[in-house]
């Protein structure tokens, strides 16, 4: 379990990679757009949410949509839900902030619009969540040093597990 | 060989995972909603159902009379075709009539309107709605609650009065997040009873077809050759899912909004006009005296009046927008709000969930994801106020089929302009509108936004008259799915 704390710990930070691949893009691509004699105004970012528009960098803003709000929330619970399975409070705590953080995240994203300066923690947040991310992979899924009490119970097989974790 | 502990650790990973899929598995099968009644849907209890105190009427029942004879007769056939944009890219959409938009619909109030639909090509079906016409309720158009989806090869006929002169339009009611953006429109033009037209008009259809800014189909402005002085009345309609602004160097009145006539419009500078996603608004301009006027419709067109010859300079868009609250002048309102004797909530939110079996972040209703949204009840004659509040980040254009409201009030700043009548409000993030309407046109009648995926997504509720029922089905043999 160990593994998949870890696995799902990397999950997230790659995640949150893509996020700033994917809205770079997006944005670069409607740069673009616009340079080029497009108009982005209400009617067509509607048109391009729903999917009507072939713009390139389009798909980065779908991307962000739903690796942020369905994939990346969805990794978060995994990673908590699996840290109850790993020994020690370290691994649940570094999943609770990441779940913590993807929740700000998406909190953020909904109500920015409104308030545009909210875009700068957007930014912030995003690499707090990277950090925490790598953090729960390399720290919380570290095998804890074996204490006297522990040594017994402490399997082979987890010894294995946390050496290729 | 495992150990007892990790067999036992094993086993009760296994068994809560079993446990959490079995869970999931009964919970998002409760979610499909199958075929089923808008008055029931997914055969919940909706509290207070219309229709089963006595009399029952089907909303089939509901036609304009059916012994008068038409006085304007239009036949529309829409097709699945690929459209050419004139200025612009040949798009896969849909036509009526050969043309998107389709022929405008004209008729003078009070005449009788039949319009014989045809469905030449479209696989799924399609429908007309009247958006913003008070129709009689078997002529609204909306597949699975007023009828059913037109199939290939089929027909409908739609009978409605005109009862109020002004700019309105028509479009699919079937798939219509595919169907409207896709160009399944039209508008329609109500001239007053007796007075002429206007001398100098124009209607500027906009509407974005994969990507491209288009008015009246064609991806260039609208030149309308005016003479000098001439006063023109500019009708726009927003036939987008975003809203559109207007505006111009020029000073203008706004003359209606949603086909209702303000009461003595001001002359408006350095302003522009938010029109909502399917809404409308009429514009009057003054040609000058030498060259053109230009009136800037959504970022990329414009509709210029004058001399066909000058090309007026774009103008800056200014940041500040007409506020109708406060706009024109108070005049009789033909009722007494203050007499309500149903009051309603329709505040939009935005949650995690699963509609249909579909998971996703939905739009919510007083709370509730769909199809747990309230049913607005009412009975003929009823005095209603109903309070939209946005508690969400994006702007929704919500829409009530069949009636007209009257915007009491926004953010608690009472109305002090003159009457706004809407069809199609346009709510902004943080904002709440009080608004009111005399329940007069009996039937059951959609209240969505008008952004058509957010109705698709759960931003559609209905106001149900008591006695009224419906045979239509969404989904089933028919396929209905009105959004």
């Amino acid at each position: 379990m160990r593994k998949v704390y870890a696995v799902l710990a990397w999950l997230v930070a790659v995640g949150v990679v893509a996020q700033a691949a994917s809205i770079a893009f997006a944005h670069v691509g409607q740069d673009d757009y616009i340079d080029h004699g497009g108009t982005v105004d209400s009617a067509l970012v509607e048109a391009s949410k729903a999917g009507k528009v072939s713009i390139v960098g389009d798909a980065g803003f779908m991307v962000h949509a739903m690796n942020g709000m369905m994939v990346l929330p969805l990794l978060a619970l995994l990673l908590l839900i699996s840290s109850l399975f790993v020994r020690g409070r370290a691994p649940k705590l570094w999943a609770l902030l990441v779940v913590g953080l993807v929740a700000l995240q998406i909190l953020l994203a909904f109500t920015m619009f409104g308030l545009p300066y909210l875009g700068i923690l957007h930014g912030v947040n995003a690499i707090a969540i990277l950090a925490a991310a790598v953090l729960a992979a390399l720290r919380g899924a570290r095998r804890i040093l074996p204490t006297t009490r522990d040594t017994a119970a402490t399997t082979g097989s987890e010894r294995q597990d946390a050496v290729q974790a | 060989m495992p150990s007892r502990r990790s067999v036992l650790r094993g086993f009760v990973i296994g068994a809560a995972a079993t446990a959490i899929a079995g869970a999931g598995t009964v919970l998002w099968s409760r979610t499909l909603l199958g075929e089923y009644s808008v008055l029931s849907p997914g055969g919940q209890g909706m509290g207070g159902m219309a229709g089963h105190d006595g009399g029952e009427m089907s909303v089939e029942t509901l036609v304009a009379d059916p012994r008068r004879p038409a006085d304007v007769r239009v036949a529309l056939t829409a097709r699945s075709a690929e459209l050419r944009i004139r200025g612009g890219a040949t798009v896969h959409g849909y036509t009526v009539n050969g043309s998107s938009p389709g022929p405008l619909v004209r008729a003078r109030a009070g005449q009788l309107v039949e319009v014989e639909f045809g469905n030449a090509s479209i696989a799924e079906g399609a429908t007309l709605h009247w958006h913003g016409l008070e129709v009689p309720c078997a002529a609204d158009g909306v597949a699975g609650i007023t009828q059913n989806a037109v199939r290939p090869g089929e027909r409908f006929v739609y009978r409605f009065v005109a009862k109020h002169p002004g700019t309105y339009w028509y479009h699919s009611h079937q798939m219509s997040h595919q169907q409207v953006v896709g160009g399944l429109f039209g508008a329609v033009v109500i001239d007053p009873a007796t007075s002429d037209r206007p001398a100098e008009e124009v209607v500027a259809v906009l509407h974005v077809y994969d990507g491209q800014h288009t008015l009246n189909g064609a991806a260039t402005d609208l030149r309308v050759d005016a003479d000098p002085g001439a006063a023109v009345r500019v009708r726009i309609v927003n036939t987008d899912n975003g809203s559109a602004p207007v505006w111009s160097a020029a000073p203008f009145r706004v003359l209606a909004v949603d086909g209702r006539e303000l009461h003595e419009p001001g002359e408006v500078v350095g302003r522009m006009l938010v029109v909502p996603a399917g809404g409308r608004a009429d514009l009057a301009l003054t040609v000058p005296d030498a060259g053109a006027v230009r009136v800037h419709t959504g970022g990329a067109r414009s509709v210029i009046l004058g001399d066909p010859a000058a090309t007026p300079e774009r103008a800056e868009q200014p940041r500040a927008a007409v506020d109708l609250l406060a706009y024109g002048t108070p005049a009789p309102l033909g009722f007494d709000p203050r007499r309500a004797n149903r009051t309603f909530d329709y505040v939009i939110g935005r949650s995690l969930g699963v509609i249909d079996g579909r998971p996703g972040w939905f739009w919510t209703i007083n709370g509730k994801l769909y199809p747990d949204v309230p049913m607005f009840d009412v009975a003929e004659g009823d005095v209603v106020r109903m309070r939209i509040r946005n508690d969400s980040a994006d702007p929704h254009p919500m829409h009530l089929h069949g009636h007209h409201v009257l915007v009491l009030s926004r953010n608690g700043r009472a109305a002090t302009g003159s009457p706004w009548w809407a069809d199609t409000l346009g709510v902004e993030p943080g904002e709440s509108y009080e608004i009111a309407f005399v329940a007069d046109n009996p039937g059951i009648w959609a209240d969505h936004c008008h952004n058509l995926p957010h109705a698709v997504d759960g931003l559609i509720a209905h106001l149900a008259y008591a006695g009224v029922t419906t045979p239509f089905r969404i989904d089933g043999p028919n396929g209905n799915q009105p959004e």
